[in-house]
């Protein structure tokens, strides 16, 4: 089995491992995101709107 | 916490912001001369620096690296000094590459119009300047890290995660493209050959537009969208699942580039499959920055900034769906080689980097000098550039679909219906006048904005330093000591996030390329392939330095239109010596694979000095200096040392033998032209150049 996956002519197995590895990690990654405190993430998307600049023009102006 | 008083520094912006619209005009400027070219083949001028075959390089090096490159660092350095609350980590350094950055783009220029070129697309300019390239790449990454390590805001923004995709990926594209043998001062060949040389170079070319021309610019959506629409990016969710997937999908989808090519069928369906799938991040992505506008569509009527990012946002979404369709096989038999493809990048190109990149300046000029933009006529430069965008598209469109279909068209008695290749270009010729009006009109545009922006710096005062205040980085961990985990502990974490970042891309890179050169039976060699005698590759070398593969391609695709028009199939065992490989991605002119034989030496003589005389009706250029140039034969030696040391098999010590090689074959050329009433001499750069393309497809050519 494993030289048959260290075995680089077995290409198949290796693209399919990386379409199946994208879609776990892709599926971990949207429940993880899903569970992210809302806090954080408005937060966040907050953080353009304050550039802490004393003396830069409001935006608008 | 006690807040801690710092600077922005405003000057690194103005000055990429200065070479930005500099060099767009250049860019622009030039596009619209090779546009005219196609129609009207005087305006090549008849000398080799304005020729279409050096300027088209010329061009699309000015505006991905000098236009967008000066752009995306415009935008960058002013968005992560605010987004991390931190002055940049080094002025120098920001110096450093700002200038090094501009030599680049000065040594590119005069290079590629006086034909130094590694003939691989968007990768074009010599080892030297290779090598500057990396050394400046490193300037902005040290800059970039240590700024990322002197923040002042404990998470990174989005914004920001796309630019460190972009620095780690960009890296490892252009060193493993870049690798190659030098020649001489500049002139170089690719370590890699053939069907290698060409899955690397598109999964570099690809990603070339992946890594430079879109993360980047999705970073400075994701920042300057909420900015100009003075509201929240719309989902910071969505963002996550954006990123990741997006630089993990991206990285694969370079072979598509090659479908029906010689390229292994393995290959060409990873480059399909991921492709496809590559649509749903980009949607993903498209949606987020149109959201944020939500309940500030109302402001889309009256601000410039706003509309010149609704349209750069749509035209990415539009470039990526249509991206991806152009993946699937059957689409691509019609599409590839024709201006369906122009059509498709140009949309990319003036829809969304174009307009991005416009939209920013618009919005951060008046920053910059404290003042209002001076007039309303960015409103004008919206509506001529949008025109603009349509009259360029709708023709390429057009003429891409019409040229596809004609090649393929057989006359019910099942000959082609069009074998003269000429009546296919004459048919689309309206289409490319219409072009070069979309180009002109986008080229107006430009020249409006920086009028506008010049009375708007001028009416203001600029701004070299901003003050800000915030919290220290430490004083914030002491506040916020609950743990984390998941993205939210990543974000905190700059140099894990780089090494994330980099696995992700790794793994296509390495997958889609390795099994290329490590399983043999991909490339199955032909034992009547030999290497090319001293004079053909000397022809070989002018045929890369007048950048006759941006018109010719020498890929004979396996479809019965083609294999009648062109000759037998392309086989992925001829090009084992094609150091680089040479099959181009464009047909303005015919295929030339099999060019050798087909006409006798005396044509090409005639037809390089003058197409018309041999072609009525052709728009190719001529090359009068290819007759009376003199071939530089001392070269000869140390370009075939350099082929040896990477593989092609001449014997020990042939350097001394070559140049004599090279006189005789030349001769019988010469005696040849002769015998047709031409007279010239076996030193002239025309005898090398006819040597090569009588050399083309003969190998495997049925007698």
């Amino acid at each position: 089995m494993f030289k048959n996956l260290l075995d680089f002519s077995a290409w198949n197995g290796w693209a399919s491992l990386s379409t199946v590895f994208f879609f776990v990690l892709f599926t971990g990654l949207s429940i993880g995101v899903f569970f992210l405190k809302k806090s954080h993430t408005q937060r966040m998307s907050l953080l353009p709107l304050d550039d802490g600049a004393a003396t830069a023009p409001k935006n608008g102006e | 916490m006690e807040l801690e008083k710092f600077r922005y520094d405003n000057r690194i912006v103005r000055m990429f912001m200065m070479a930005t619209v500099l060099w767009g005009v250049v860019g622009f400027i030039v596009g619209l001369l090779i546009a005219l070219q196609i129609p009207f083949p005087g305006l090549n001028f008849g000398t080799p620096f304005t020729s279409f075959g050096r300027l088209r390089p010329l061009h699309t090096n000015a505006v991905i690296f000098a236009f967008v490159g000066n752009a995306m660092f415009l935008g960058y350095y002013y968005m992560i000094q605010r987004l991390l609350k931190t002055r940049n980590y080094s002025d120098l350094l920001g110096k450093i590459h700002f200038w090094g950055w501009q030599l680049i783009i000065v040594c590119a220029a005069v290079t590629l119009v006086l034909g130094f070129t590694t003939a691989k697309e968007y990768a074009e300019l010599e080892w030297p300047i290779d090598i500057l390239i990396t050394a400046i790449w490193v300037v902005w990454g040290i800059n970039m890290i240590g700024t990322l390590l002197i923040r002042r805001e404990k998470h990174l923004y989005v914004g920001i995660w796309f630019f460190i995709a972009t620095l780690v990926t960009v890296a490892v594209l252009h060193i493993t493209n870049s690798m190659e043998m030098p020649a001489g001062f500049l002139k170089s060949y690719s370590i890699y050959a053939g069907v290698q040389d060409a899955l690397v170079q598109w999964w570099y070319g690809h990603n070339a537009v992946a890594f430079f021309l879109t993360t980047p610019y999705l970073g400075l959506m994701y920042y300057y969208m909420p900015k100009a629409a003075n509201r929240p990016v719309y989902s910071y969710k969505l963002s996550i699942i954006h990123f990741w997937s997006l630089i993990f999908l991206y990285i694969w989808a370079g072979p598509h580039h090659l479908l029906y090519s010689a390229t292994p069928d393995w290959a060409q369906s990873l480059g399909t499959v991921f492709s496809i799938m590559l649509i749903a991040p980009s949607w993903g992505g498209m949606l987020n920055g149109l959201l944020t506008l939500r309940g500030a569509w109302d402001r889309v009527r009256e601000d410039p900034v706003l509309k010149f990012f609704v349209i750069a946002v749509t035209a990415y979404g539009m470039a990526t769906f249509e991206g991806p369709m152009l993946s699937i096989k059957s689409v691509n038999a019609i599409a590839h080689f024709t201006d369906w493809i122009i059509a498709h990048v140009h949309i990319g190109a003036l829809g969304w980097n174009g307009f991005m990149a416009f939209g920013i300046l618009y919005w951060l000029v008046p920053r910059l000098y404290g003042t209002q933009l001076w007039s309303k006529l960015a409103n004008w430069h919206f509506w001529i550039g949008t025109l603009a965008i349509l009259f360029y598209a709708v023709p390429m469109y057009w003429s891409g679909i019409t040229q596809g279909l004609m090649w393929k068209q057989f006359t019910p008695d099942g000959i082609l219906q069009y074998p003269n290749f000429l009546e296919t270009v004459l048919q689309i010729m309206p289409l490319h006048k219409l072009r070069a009006v979309g180009g002109a009109l986008y080229l107006t545009g430009a020249v409006m904005m920086v009028f506008n922006l010049y009375r708007t710096a001028k009416a203001g005062r600029f701004i070299p330093e901003e003050e800000a205040e915030a919290p220290s980085l430490k004083s914030q961990m002491v506040a916020d000591e609950k743990s984390y985990w998941g993205h939210r502990w990543l974000e905190s974490r700059p140099i894990q996030f780089t090494v994330l970042s980099a696995v992700a891309i790794l793994i296509g890179s390495i997958i889609g390329n390795v099994p290329m050169f490590v399983v043999k039976s991909n490339i199955p060699t032909i034992a009547s392939v030999k290497p090319y005698t001293p004079l053909e590759l000397a022809g070989r070398d002018l045929y890369q330095r007048e950048g006759c593969f941006n018109c010719h391609s020498q890929m004979i695709r396996p479809f019965r239109s083609e294999t009648e028009r062109y000759g037998e199939y392309a086989k992925a065992g001829e090009y084992v010596y094609d150091h680089p490989f040479l099959w181009g991605s464009k047909r303005t002119g015919p295929d030339l694979l099999r060019e050798g034989g087909k006409y006798p030496n005396a044509w090409h003589f005639r037809h390089m000095d003058d197409p018309l005389s041999m072609s009525p009706g052709s728009i190719m250029p001529r090359y009068p200096w290819l007759i009376t140039d003199q071939l530089r034969a001392s070269t000869v030696k140390s370009r075939i040392g350099a082929m040896r040391s990477i593989g092609v098999p001449y014997p020990d010590g042939y350097e001394e033998k070559a140049v004599a090689d090279l006189k005789d074959q030349a001769e019988k050329i010469t005696v040849d032209l002769a015998m047709a009433g031409i007279r010239t001499t076996p030193d002239r750069e025309i005898i090398a150049l006819i040597a090569y393309l009588q050399r083309l497809g003969t190998d495997i050519k049925a007698k």
